[in-house]
């Protein structure tokens, strides 16, 4: 329960984080530069009538202690083959500290299974340091940038970096590293991504125009727009996770530097097709390639053994020059290496966890009780992390708006049907049966405490009535057939057909919601399908209604990350073709109507916002909308996100939320774990 | 002899060239290609992707063409340059993935071929001469269970135990420390340690089928004439046994030959998954999941040019074994 209270308290200050963060004029983190600490109180009024959250602190720039270095690298420089420490550190005034709930001790190595790439961006996660990153409350601090400073309309961002950083070989990180990340990288897509959005600002007229990067000195650089851009530190956040790349490591491989013959040479000696391939692999996965530089505490080394992240196993090495340091000026990581282990189905993972082999890994709540089982076996303990969906992932249901069938897309459109749906579900009984009591029914909703969020919501449509929902289904133009069911008014069956994916675990809540359909006379039936192929099927709209998407309706903010929710492009299931619609500009895809097509002029009217009032103001109209389409019908509340972890692992925190925005798992700072000795 | 394995190598050539198209054929009939399904997986993790970006990666990947002119490509590349084009998931060229994996799953498979041979072939023979008794019955039995039971609950069945015995569910087929230091002396043990789940599992699936052909094999054999005659001849029992009968009833053992071929690649893929041992079979179910083309097709290729290759061998093998082929084929 205590853990509960805690969360939902997260999540209130998350969401006024997030609005104050939108506000994003008033500085946060250090001000480098005496001179613009001055500017700090004159952008406070600024901010929005939200009160303002305790800023709190994950780090602070700058460290007294005299800095100390685990025994291996101690021996290196004994040995003359690694600089001093003092040396590869950045400067004592601009190193990062990280604070912790408690310093630790080096030693040990963290296990982890993956399967290929499908895997990457796990531990491209835990491992990633991005300019800005995200805290819990939703705000963000500066982490490889030292601070920052905006001006009064947040066109020009100036970006300060740390004096003497070095990349994982040793060479000096600078100004000109972004530099040449944006326009050489991002800007000519050679890693093979267009521009992101981060770097985009729309004028009111709807023309998109691009971010203007331009160097001060070797640690201050300015971001310059045309227009205001006040989410940019959260959507470089989202976005632009890490906006660098190692020049010195890139001008010698890339065809502008050495000419396309060389350098298509260069990419098959690495093992890439051509070129356009090397570019793509290194400079946006690039967390996989040994020898290429990274920032990172851990590196999977160019000259170590098992560095094939294809292989069936892998090492990720304490990278000597990392950049961050304990309290007590350990320089960090704490945990000498990280190992992945090859697995090709999940249960394997399962297995390795109950052994005590896998040190920390999400579970699944259908696993709970061979996990409880084996507790002191394995030496692991739960850990609950909130999550930020709607509803409960396999309790999701979302009505493809734009079906092919086109009398079916005009009954799925039709709100009555919708509300027929939900109110055929007697929640409290679906809740016992799938959630085993750890759950509540449930309307799909913000979470409490978050943005949009209101009781009423929370509750539409789920008081249980199935006759009300025949009547609703009646006037929907249903009319029931001599086999009990309804049929079309054209005297052809109508048949719900539920999709998802093989191993979504929706089997059971299908079965349920199911006889709930079939008992208001609805025939329904149910289809899992591979993933890829459920994939194939929304992606070329051949989908009718899929139960736990993979793409299920959540957000931390519907400002910053608004993909589930809003049509952005072909993603998530409810919204179908609509998607493509909206982010081919009208091209392709199906036009919405009614309210669905108001909700993509108010994410149009919400790019364009100017201050985070106005956007506030916008989010909670689009939110209004979804509350009262109920595009996404929702049965049950989604359970916390359940964590086995060795019971020896310090500093992981309790609570904290899981979603990509906070790097899923990276948000526990993997760098400052250890080992209790 | 020579005209006939003449014949058979020349209609060798057709049947792989119609392979190959077959093969290109299904595999790109499923909705969608590498790049919806690369796409899904990384969106599904949070990566952004617009639509500029997917077309990009299609033609990037040859995708954005026909499918009989990429076959057209692939076939070009592998005539002309041995290049078996580039595996998507992997990004690496397929023949290397393939070349990694391939030297583990031919020692796997013949260490598994030679366990299943050297345990049911004598015992086979012991039910067909010793119809009845006690041990054909209890080994007769034993077949069934091993051939009626899927190989991946065996597998899951003998993990779980080893699990609760040991607390090591041996998955793999090598331990943690023979992955980090590569195969010595110190750790056979531990490799031979990992070996002995697979090769029950696998092992006693073929070995069941095999004791039921010696088995019904020998005991055809040993009714006929030609049998007693030389049994009234005097001829000894042993040599009646092993020198006519089993020679006879091996015909069917050595055609089942150019099936173990193919299975070099993708035999027991299942068990193998569940086992996570690291051969071919689960590579080409991934590849085939993935959509992943030019990899999935050159492991089908491969696997279909062994097929024929085998069974052109085990052909060569029975006209060598069988005199009545070679005579039939005379006749013509």
């Amino acid at each position: 329960m205590r853990s509960r209270v805690l969360v939902l308290l997260m999540i209130v200050t998350i969401t006024l984080g997030l609005l104050a963060g939108c506000g994003g004029t008033a500085g946060t983190g250090t001000v480098p530069e005496p001179t613009k600490k001055a500017q700090e109180p004159t952008k406070a009024p600024e901010a929005t009538a939200a009160p303002k959250p305790t800023a709190i602190p994950d780090s602070k720039t700058g460290s007294k202690s005299q800095f100390t270095e685990p025994e291996e690298f101690k021996a290196l420089v004994e040995a003359g083959k690694l600089p001093e420490l003092e040396k590869r550190l950045p400067a004592a005034d601009d190193v990062m500290v990280e604070y912790m709930e408690s310093t630790g001790n080096y030693g040990g190595e963290l296990n982890f299974t993956f399967n290929g790439k499908s895997s990457q961006w796990y531990y491209g996660k835990i491992t990633e340091e991005a300019l800005f990153r995200f805290k819990t409350d939703g705000t963000v601090e500066p982490n490889v940038a030292k601070g920052y400073d905006v001006n009064d309309d947040a066109t020009v961002y100036t970006i300060y970096l740390r004096e003497g950083m070095k990349w994982s070989d040793g060479e000096p990180f600078t100004a000109d590293d972004v530099i040449f990340f944006y326009y050489e990288m991002c800007v000519e897509e050679t890693f093979g991504k267009s521009l992101w959005d981060c770097f985009k600002v729309t004028d009111p007229d709807g023309n998109d125009s691009i971010a203007k990067f331009e160097k001060v000195d070797d640690y201050t650089f300015t971001v310059t727009f045309e227009y205001s851009k006040p989410t940019f530190l959260e959507n470089l956040a989202i976005n632009g996770k890490w906006c660098f790349a190692p020049a010195h490591w890139y001008k010698e491989i890339l065809p502008k530097f050495i000419g396309e013959e060389a350098a298509n040479a260069k990419a098959k000696e690495m093992g890439y097709s051509d070129a356009v391939a090397m570019g793509k692999e290194t400079g946006y996965y690039y967390w996989n390639v040994p020898g290429r530089p990274t920032l990172r505490p851990w590196v999977v080394f160019e000259d170590v053994e098992h560095n094939d992240c294809d292989g069936e196993y892998f090492v990720m090495r304490r990278n000597p020059y990392y950049w961050k340091v304990d309290e007590k000026g350990q320089q960090l990581p704490y945990i000498n290496e990280l190992r992945f282990l090859r697995v090709s189905d999940p249960q394997q993972t399962l297995l390795k966890i109950l052994d005590g082999t896998v040190n920390i890994f999400a579970v699944s709540y259908t696993d709970y009780d061979v996990l409880t089982a084996n507790m002191d076996k394995g030496g692991y303990e739960f850990v609950e992390w909130s999550s930020v969906s709607w509803a409960d992932l396999v309790s999701q249901l979302h009505l493809n708006q734009t079906v092919k069938d086109l009398k079916k897309r005009e009954l799925f459109q039709n709100p009555d049907f919708r509300q027929a749906l939900s109110i055929a579900v007697d929640r409290e009984e679906y809740a016992a049966l799938i959630s085993d009591g750890f759950a509540d029914g449930r309307q799909a909703a913000p979470s409490k405490g978050a943005m949009g969020y209101s009781e009423e919501w929370a509750t539409k449509w789920t008081e249980y009535n199935p006759e009300k929902a025949k009547e609703l289904l009646e006037s929907c133009g249903l009319v029931k057939g001599s086999d009990g069911y309804y049929d079309f008014k054209d005297g052809t069956d109508f048949v719900l057909n539920l999709q998802t994916f093989t191993d979504s675990g929706a089997d059971s809540s299908a079965e349920i919601l199911m006889k709930y359909y079939n008992d208001v006379g609805i025939q329904t039936t149910y289809k899992p399908v591979d993933r890829s192929v459920l994939d194939n099927m929304t992606t070329s709209n051949d989908h009718e209604a899929v139960l736990a998407p993979v793409s299920s309706a959540t957000s931390v903010s519907i400002i910053l990350r608004p993909d589930t929710l809003v049509p952005v492009r072909n993603y998530t299931p409810w919204y179908g073709a609509v998607g493509n619609w909206y982010a081919s500009k009208g091209a392709e895809g199906v036009e919405p109507t009614g309210d669905l097509k108001k909700l993509c002029e108010l994410y149009d009217e919400l790019k364009g916002a100017m201050n985070a009032k106005e956007q506030e103001e916008i989010a909670l109209k689009m939110l209004r909308l979804h509350e009262d389409n109920i595009w996404v019908i929702g049965y049950m509340e989604s359970l916390p996100v359940l964590i086995a972890k060795d019971k020896n692992i310090r500093n992981f925190p309790e609570n904290s939320i899981f979603c990509d925005e906070f790097r899923d798992f990276g948000i526990a700072h993997y760098q400052c774990l250890y080992f209790a000795q | 002899m020579g005209n006939y394995v003449f014949k058979r190598v020349l209609m060798f050539v057709p049947t792989v060239l119609l392979l190959s198209i077959a093969v290109f054929f299904i595999i790109q009939l499923p909705p969608g290609d590498y790049v919806t399904s690369y796409v899904s997986r990384m969106s599904a993790e949070g990566e952004v992707f617009t639509s500029e970006d997917i077309d990009n990666l299609r033609e990037q990947y040859g995708l954005d063409m026909p499918w009989y002119y990429q076959y057209g490509k692939w076939m070009k590349k592998i005539i002309t340059e041995g290049d078996f084009g580039y595996s998507f998931s992997y990004n690496r060229p397929v023949w290397s993935v393939i070349m990694d994996r391939l030297p583990l799953t031919v020692a796997i498979t013949l260490i598994i071929m030679l366990f299943s041979y050297f345990v049911s072939i004598p015992i086979g023979i012991y039910s067909a001469l010793n119809q009845y008794s006690v041990g054909d019955f209890v080994f007769t039995t034993i077949g069934f269970l091993g051939v009626g039971t899927p190989n991946f609950l065996l597998a899951i069945i003998l993990m779980f135990a080893s699990f609760t015995l040991t607390g090591d569910p041996l998955i793999g087929l090598f331990s943690e420390d023979i992955l980090r230091e590569g195969l010595n002396f110190s750790n056979l043990g531990g490799f031979l340690k990992h070996l002995i789940i697979p090769i029950v599992v696998i092992g006693t699936g073929n070995t069941c089928g095999i004791i039921r052909t010696v088995r019904a094999q020998m005991l055809d054999e040993v009714t006929q004439q030609y049998v007693l005659t030389a049994r009234a001849k005097g001829v000894s029992e042993r040599v009646i046994t092993y020198k006519y009968c089993l020679r006879a009833a091996m015909n069917p053992v050595v055609s089942g030959l150019a099936g173990s071929l193919s299975s070099l690649f993708s035999g027991s893929t299942i068990s193998a998954i569940v086992m996570n041992m690291a051969i071919l079979g689960p590579v080409l179910y991934e590849a085939l999941k993935n959509q992943d083309m030019y990899l999935a097709g050159t492991i089908l290729l491969t696997q279909g040019f062994l097929v024929v290759l085998g069974t052109l061998l085990s052909d060569i093998a029975l006209a060598w074994l069988d005199p009545r082929i070679r005579y039939a084929e005379r006749s013509y």
